[in-house]
């Protein structure tokens, strides 16, 4: 289980455009992700 | 989130959604994010690396708790709507700090259970002290 202290991975995201980008872009600020449940 | 985000500052704020990627565009322009990026992961790789679950069908939906916070959004206008999707996969919120290295995450226990602004701020915090 990833744990505080641990670093992230840079795994793959799409954009709603379509592009594949990752959560390795995320570097060099603090960042907060908030992962959603369902949309709708 | 959105009436607050200018307390977060300079830092990137990334909703993540597992929804298939061709609502993503729709969805954007009807929330109208501002400073908001909104992210695509179909195949939940991220939800997975960041071990959120998913809920039981008694907590997901027969929970007096997650009714509650459901008449609320009624309440204030919301529409609910039949999404197609999986709705016992849970949330969360993490903090990363700027080496890419997790500084603080809330896993959602349930629908109704996230964390609020002020507990994302002091995490926040944190996270840039380090």
């Amino acid at each position: 289980m990833l744990s505080p202290g641990q670093r992230i991975d840079d795994l793959p995201l799409l954009t709603p455009r379509g592009d594949v980008t990752g959560l390795g872009t995320f570097r060099g600020e603090a960042c907060v992700l908030i992962f959603l449940r369902h949309l709708g | 989130m959105s009436r607050r985000r200018d307390e977060l500052g300079r830092a990137r704020v990334a909703c993540i959604t597992f929804a298939p990627a061709v609502l993503l565009g729709a969805f954007e322009r009807e929330l109208a994010l501002d400073r908001i990026e909104l992210y695509g992961d179909p195949d939940r790789r991220s939800y997975a690396a960041f071990d959120l679950k998913r809920g039981s069908i008694t907590r997901v939906w027969l929970d007096p708790r997650v009714w509650w916070r459901y008449a609320r959004l009624l309440a204030r206008g919301r529409r609910l709507r039949s999404v197609g999707q999986d709705t016992l996969q849970l949330g969360g919120d993490a903090v990363v700090d700027a080496d890419g290295r997790l500084a603080w995450i809330f896993r959602s226990r349930g629908p109704d259970d996230r964390p609020s602004v002020d507990e994302l701020l002091v995490a926040l915090a944190g996270a840039r002290r380090h």
